[in-house]
C-alpha cells in the first residue's frame, strides 16, 4: 500500500524555517491534517493546502532569522540597493562598458538577495553553499574596486563605501552560515 | 487594566478552551476553521505563533506527549489555559461588553 505523505521537498522547506523546539510537533501536526485531507478531498487538494501552510511560516522564519543576524541583514538590504542604484544609473549615464558595469551591479545585487533570501533557509545545506559561493566573486569585485579606489587620485567615496559593506557582507555571511545549528538538512 | 488580547488571540485562547484536554496544534488548528474561520483556511504559520506567543506570556501552559502512527511517531504538544489566561480572557470578554453595551446592535450602515 502507498505511504500517504506530504511533498518531500515541502516537509524538507518546513524543517528549515521552524525553530528547533518545535519541529518534531509542528511537522507532526501538518502531516497529519495532510494525511486527513488526503483522504477526504484528494492528493491536489492536500498538496496545495500543505504548500499554504508551510508557506505562512516563511514571515516568521524571515523575522527570526533576520532577528538573529541584524547587522548581516542591514548589510545586504544596503548593497542590493546600491547594485540597483550602480545599474540604474549606468544606463541612465550612458555608461562607456555598459555590459561590463551592468553584470557588476547585477552579481552585487543579487548576492545580497540571496543571502537575505537564504537565511531563514540556511539549515538546507545546498542553499548555504550556494551563499558562500556568493561570496567569492563578490569579494574579489570588492577587493579590486578598493584597489583602484586607493590607489586613485580621485577618490570615489561611494566605491569605497560599496567595497566595505562587500567585504562586511561577506564575512558576515561565511560566519552566519558556520554558526547553523547542527541539526542540518540535506537537499 | 492588563494588555487586551487581540481578536486572533481570543480565538486561539477559545479553541484550546473548547478542545479541553484534546488542545493540540492541530485540533486547535481544525477547530478555528470549523467553528471561528469557516470561509477560507487558516495559516497554521499564525496559529502556531500565537500559540508561542500565548505560552511566553504565560496565558497557556504546554506539556509534550508520545505521536501517533498517523503523524508518522512524531510528539504532540498540548496546551491548557492558564489561570492568568482565563482572568485574560474574562476581561477580554467583558471589556468588549461594557463597549458594545451603550451602542445598539447591529451598526447602521452609513
Amino acid at each position: 500500500m502507498k505511504t500517504i505523505a506530504p511533498p518531500n521537498t515541502m516537509q524538507q522547506l518546513l524543517l528549515a524555517l521552524l525553530p528547533a523546539n518545535s519541529r518534531e510537533t509542528i511537522s507532526g501536526d501538518l502531516h497529519e491534517a495532510y494525511v486527513e485531507r488526503h483522504r477526504q478531498s484528494g492528493s491536489f487538494s492536500a498538496d496545495a493546502w500543505y504548500v499554504l501552510q508551510v508557506l505562512s511560516f516563511l514571515p516568521r522564519g524571515c523575522i527570526d532569522a533576520y532577528a538573529h543576524n541584524p547587522l548581516l541583514a542591514l548589510v545586504c538590504c544596503f548593497t542590493a540597493a546600491s547594485g540597483a542604484w550602480l545599474g540604474t544609473m549606468s544606463i541612465l549615464l550612458r555608461h562607456q562598458h555598459l555590459v561590463q558595469s551592468e553584470s557588476i551591479a547585477g552579481t552585487i545585487a543579487a548576492q545580497g538577495l540571496l543571502t537575505l533570501a537564504v537565511l531563514p533557509l540556511r539549515r538546507i545545506r545546498m542553499l548555504r553553499w550556494v551563499a558562500l559561493a556568493g561570496c567569492l566573486p563578490v569579494l574579489y569585485l570588492a577587493a579590486g574596486a578598493l584597489y583602484s579606489t586607493l590607489h586613485s587620485t580621485d577618490t570615489e567615496g561611494y566605491i569605497l563605501l560599496i567595497s566595505l559593506a562587500l567585504i562586511v557582507q561577506s564575512v558576515l555571511t561565511w560566519i552566519a552560515m558556520f554558526r547553523t545549528p547542527k541539526t542540518t538538512i540535506t537537499a | 487594566m492588563a494588555e487586551l488580547l487581540g481578536t486572533f488571540e481570543q480565538l486561539v485562547l477559545l479553541a484550546v478552551v473548547r478542545l479541553d484536554e484534546d488542545a493540540y496544534g492541530r485540533s486547535v488548528l481544525r477547530e478555528m476553521e470549523q467553528t471561528f474561520v469557516r470561509t477560507r483556511s487558516v495559516a497554521a504559520g499564525a496559529v502556531y505563533a500565537t500559540l508561542d506567543r500565548l505560552e511566553q506570556k504565560g496565558l497557556l501552559k504546554s506539556r509534550l506527549a508520545e505521536g501517533t502512527p498517523a503523524r508518522d511517531g512524531r510528539k504532540r504538544r498540548f496546551y491548557r489555559l492558564t489561570a492568568h489566561g482565563s482572568a485574560a480572557l474574562n476581561e477580554a470578554k467583558s471589556t468588549l461588553e461594557s463597549g458594545w453595551r451603550s451602542c445598539s446592535w447591529p451598526l447602521e450602515v452609513l
